[in-house]
């Protein structure tokens, strides 16, 4: 802890990062933080935060029904309940008391043993953390809770990561339990160009960085935390007001006092709104009690983020209260002020565009007049036309204003049926990214096809004509006996995959390579055309083909009967390879086993194996 | 079990030659999954049976041992390549079929790697532009200034190989002192490429014959134009696509119900007819139908095979015909963005759609059709200026529910 700094810096690093000092202070769980704060300098540079940070459940700025779930849920891991789960996950924004909670309501019901609640450290391997952590039960029980996370930006530390709490949910015996503090982050970034997805890299959640797989399971809870409330942020704020009287807020008129708690309660972030309030009061109280300056103080606190769900949602239903304050109320206006807001927020309307384009049918639940949308859409696609990215001005708005005055002169009739039209018709993120990724995969399926198989034929006429007839004509059985081509061979798929609907999600789509991973293989298997791709690519590089295709081609037909490895590789791949040396006039490569070869096709002979083994595995379940 | 040393050594061959040629591949291999559109591909000018006074024109061309740029245009399986290298053995000889394909990358000015297949044998290169993206100016102004100042060199070493192999062939070679530059799809060529490759043109003229290949000449820049030789070759007619249908069907022996010759002709020719005119879809077509029938009966319904993304854009005109309200529109994205995922052009679907549309209201119908062919080329217009098809076609889909909903 620094000690002789006390000066200016030492307060605001207070305020930058009051989370870090919070940190640092918790290793030493049983002396009093006020002693330890206290011994920095005086009242005023000791950090609110710590000081007044709730010391029983009682004192959690929280919903109380949202403090019962919790407390019903931990107690229920902790008691080994019937249906606990083995995991819970906290998570919400910064500043709404998840790990306070977390960690009071440890307290409460570990009263027995001595340390309630062990954290982990980003020192530690998190493997090693949780394999320790997993003896924590009976008279050694308390909490685990997880709040920083291991260096889960490097992806085989994000994958241990995981893998770890994967684990964790598969042990069969009693633990103790086990709590992860999510402080969920969207990082705005301007580019959206070439964003293909969202992952751990620019967004923080739950899914991101644990994977759906494991924010799905059922032994997993997850409760999620809500900015808190104006309410109850003030109720906290005066709180304080009333304790530190003495020192600060007597100086302070108390109409401004009250107007700036107004301002900051507004953000639901209780962290954030204390550290503003101390940093305000401290600057306010040295200046005279009437002073112009204590407005410009105001504009210290936490900025409202407007997410891509809300902006979408204020272009399409408008905004009855504009965000300037000054102007008139004339609808024109507020219309204007409040896109001015948005695209202040987004300054690329790329991605805005295609949002309003997947969700302009929301307005009145799609019960418009179809030319009022063909004006909608025309708008937008002058807005595509005309907003590059170098557009400025007008042209860069047109979409997005054409979209919000046409919508504003159809009228909304919805206001009388506000409760049922949330649940009915939800905001969606725009289907672009995941289209972007399936054409991404389909042409680089075409050109590999077109680079080793068929070279010379243009990529179009490959997609759109070779493409559906070339399955056709290969899978037909007179093609195949003509051409003396086993029938047990495994078909081809249309070029590039079968024609398939993709929706848009709700909320923002997260990339889980896990379930993309299973998918890709699977069709690789089955598909004779990736198949076909392989063995040239394989030839084409020089590699040991002959063993290398065995596995994954033809035994898949006959999975019950034992893996020869001799008997693996097809006519079909003969014939490939005699008529491919043909042409080079070499004498065809034998595709025997001889002992004479190296050590790689052996490890081959390996992995095919293995791959074969799962693939039986699938088949049987 | 028997074969061992034998196949011990026969092994070391294949390996050594696979080490050899490192991811150049003989095309020799696309033989073994041979489709009948390869397979009777005509490789010499007097294979060719249609347009004959384009294939007398071409013979003579290439009996002067030396030809200027060419431009050769003409609609999609119309035959353009076929000529083009049947023009290249009649002036090479044989050799121009050994075709390999190496992967070319580029370093662009902003480090991106780029990379990029070149066909090629010892006489001829072969580039599709579209592979390159927006670098397209800068890779081929590299790769033709590669290919000039390299080519004495390269020359010489083959006509000493040649010479040393076979000394008949040589005769051949040493008249051709150029290398052939093959530009498939030259009409997606950007505007800057097609400027910059005026000057490339003149500049290495003694060294290098550019064909370029495109679908229409309209977006190919007129200094281009006037330094090329404009060759069309026109779509076969569709007498001319049963002729070689038919030719096919002998061959290969394929069974019809009926031996009645003009019954089998007015078969072939709805065939051709229904593949507007594409010989190569024409032959895949016909291939289908001959693989998925033991005889083929010969009503005309049996002559479509309809293309996958084809049939949907159809049943989407019908959607579009039928249900004109908001609703609708939300289904018709899902079907739009699912075309676009699969690679085709919006374009293409774009022409379909209007297509379709236009016959399902009736030619005859002149006010509508022109209402929507007009909205047609405002929205295909905004196609190629704009960044993102899928508001245009929605624009196109939402508008012309507009003119048929009044029209009602």
């Amino acid at each position: 802890m620094s000690s002789s700094d006390e000066s200016i810096t030492d307060d605001t690093e207070e305020f930058i990062l009051p989370k870090k000092r919070k940190l640092r202070v918790k290793e030493s769980r049983n002396v009093p933080k006020r002693d330890l704060l206290a011994s920095t300098d005086g009242s005023s540079s000791t950090s609110w935060i710590d000081q007044y940070s709730p010391r029983n459940t009682s004192e959690l700025c929280l919903h109380p029904r949202k403090l019962s779930d919790l407390r019903k849920v931990m107690s229920s891991m902790v008691n080994g309940g019937a249906n606990a789960p083995k995991l819970l996950i906290l998570h919400g924004p910064s500043g709404c008391g998840k790990s306070t909670s977390a960690k009071l309501l440890a307290q409460d019901l570990i009263a027995s043993s001595e340390t309630s609640l062990i954290e982990y450290t980003e020192s530690n391997s998190f493997v090693e953390f949780l394999h320790d952590a997993r003896y924590r039960v009976g008279y050694n029980k308390c909490v685990i809770l997880v709040e920083e996370y291991p260096n889960v930006f490097h992806e085989p530390t994000h994958q241990s990561f995981k893998d770890s709490l994967w684990e964790w949910l598969h042990i069969d015996e009693p633990l103790p339990p086990l709590i992860l503090c999510v402080t969920e982050v969207e990082h705005q970034s301007d580019d959206n160009h070439g964003r293909e997805f969202f992952n751990i890299q620019n967004n923080w959640t739950v899914d991101t960085l644990v994977g759906k797989r494991i924010s799905n399971h059922t032994e997993v809870a997850k409760v999620k935390f809500n900015p808190i409330a104006m309410t109850y942020i003030k109720k906290a704020l005066n709180r304080l007001i009333q304790s530190e009287s003495k020192s600060v807020f007597n100086r302070i008129p108390k109409s401004e006092t009250s107007e700036f708690v107004d301002s900051i309660g507004k953000c639901g972030d209780i962290r954030s709104s204390i550290a503003n309030l101390q940093f305000w009061s401290t600057m306010r109280s040295k200046l005279p009690a009437r002073d112009e300056k204590s407005m410009e103080l105001y504009s210290i606190g936490k900025e409202t983020h407007l997410n891509l769900f809300h902006a979408v949602g204020k272009i399409i239903y408008g905004s009855t209260n504009n965000a300037y304050g000054e102007v008139g109320d004339d609808e024109f206006d507020i219309d204007y002020f409040t896109i001015l807001d948005v695209l202040s927020t987004y300054p690329s309307n790329n991605l805005l565009q295609l949002s309003l384009l997947e969700n302009y049918g929301i307005f009145n639940n799609v019960d418009f007049d179809i030319e009022q949308a063909t004006k909608i859409v025309d708008n937008l696609s002058l807005g595509d036309v005309l907003g590059g990215s170098s557009a400025e001005g007008a042209n860069k708005e047109i979409g997005i204003r054409g979209v919000r005055s046409i919508l504003g002169s159809v009228g909304s009739h919805q206001t009388m049926s506000k409760g049922t039209k949330g649940a009915a018709t939800s905001i969606k993120f725009p289907r672009h990214f995941k289209i972007i990724r399936e054409y991404n995969r389909i042409t680089s399926e075409i050109r590999e096809y077109q680079k080793y198989v068929r070279s010379g034929i243009s990529f179009q006429d490959l997609n759109l004509i070779y493409g559906f007839y070339e399955p056709k004509i290969y899978n037909s059985i007179k093609w195949k006996t003509k051409n003396g081509i086993p029938n047990t061979r495994s078909n081809y798929n249309r070029l590039g995959g079968k024609f398939k609907e993709i929706y848009p999600t709700e909320g923002l789509p997260i990339a889980d390579l896990e379930e993309e991973e299973e998918e890709e293989r699977l069709r690789a298997v089955y598909d004779q055309y990736r198949i076909q791709i392989k063995t040239q690519m394989n030839e084409g590089a020089g590699m040991d083909h002959e063993t290398d295709d065995g596995g994954l081609s033809d035994p898949i037909e006959e999975s019950d009967s034992d893996f020869d490895f001799d008997d693996s590789i097809g006519d079909m791949e003969l014939n490939n390879i005699l008529s491919q040396t043909k042409s080079q006039q070499v004498v065809p490569p034998g595709r025997s086993h001889v002992a004479g070869s190296d050590g790689d096709s052996d490890s081959d002979v390996f992995s095919s194996d293995e791959e074969l083994d799962e693939l039986i595995r699938k088949r049987n379940l | 079990m028997s074969k061992g040393p034998n196949a011990f050594f026969t092994n070391l061959f294949g390996r050594n030659l696979a080490l050899s040629d490192h991811l150049t591949l003989l095309l020799g291999a696309k033989f073994t999954m041979s489709l009948w559109v390869d397979k009777y591909r005509p490789r010499s000018l007097d294979q060719l049976s249609y347009h004959p006074t384009i294939t007398q024109n071409l013979k003579a061309l290439a009996s002067t041992g030396d030809f200027p740029h060419l431009l050769v245009y003409g609609p999609t399986g119309s035959g353009k390549k076929t000529r083009i290298y049947a023009t290249l053995h009649e002036l090479f000889g044989p050799g121009i079929e050994k075709l390999k394909i190496d992967v070319k990358t580029f370093v662009t000015s902003s480090n991106r790697k780029l990379e990029f297949n070149v066909l090629s044998s010892p006489y001829h290169l072969e580039i599709t532009p579209s592979d390159m993206g927006n670098n397209d100016r800068v890779v081929i102004q590299d790769l033709l200034k590669d290919v000039a100042s390299t080519e004495q060199v390269d020359f010489t070493n083959q006509q000493q190989q040649i010479k040393g192999a076979n000394g008949s062939s040589s005769a051949a070679g040493s008249k051709h002192r150029f290398k052939v530059v093959i530009i498939n799809e030259a009409d997606s060529l950007s505007r800057d490429a097609q400027a910059a490759l005026r000057r490339t043109m003149e500049k290495y003229s003694s060294n290098i014959r550019l064909i370029m290949i495109s679908n229409t000449t309209s977006n190919i820049i007129a200094p281009i134009k006037s330094r090329t030789l404009l060759v069309r070759i026109p779509a076969p007619s569709t007498q001319e696509v049963s002729a070689v249908l038919s030719h096919i069907a002998k061959k290969e022996a394929v069974k019809f119900s009926s031996p009645n010759e003009p019954e089998i002709n007015q078969f072939l020719e709805d065939i051709a007819h229904n593949c507007e005119r594409n010989l190569r879809k024409a032959m895949l077509c016909f291939e289908t139908i001959s693989m998925q029938n033991e005889s083929i009966s010969l009503n005309s319904s049996n002559s479509i095979i309809k293309l996958d993304w084809e049939v949907i854009i159809e049943q989407l005109s019908k959607s579009i015909l039928t249900n004109r309200t908001v609703a609708n529109l939300a289904k018709v994205r899902v079907v739009f963005y699912e075309l676009l995922s699969h690679c085709i052009p919006a374009r293409v679907i774009l022409k379909n759609l209007l297509f379709c549309l236009v016959q399902a209201v009736g030619v005859n119908k002149s006010k509508i059709v022109g209402e929507l062919v007009s909205v047609g080329s405002v929205f295909d217009e905004r196609l190629s200026l704009g960044q993102k098809s899928i508001f245009h076609l929605e624009g196109f889909a939402a508008k012309s529910m507009v003119i048929l909903e009044k029209a009602k």
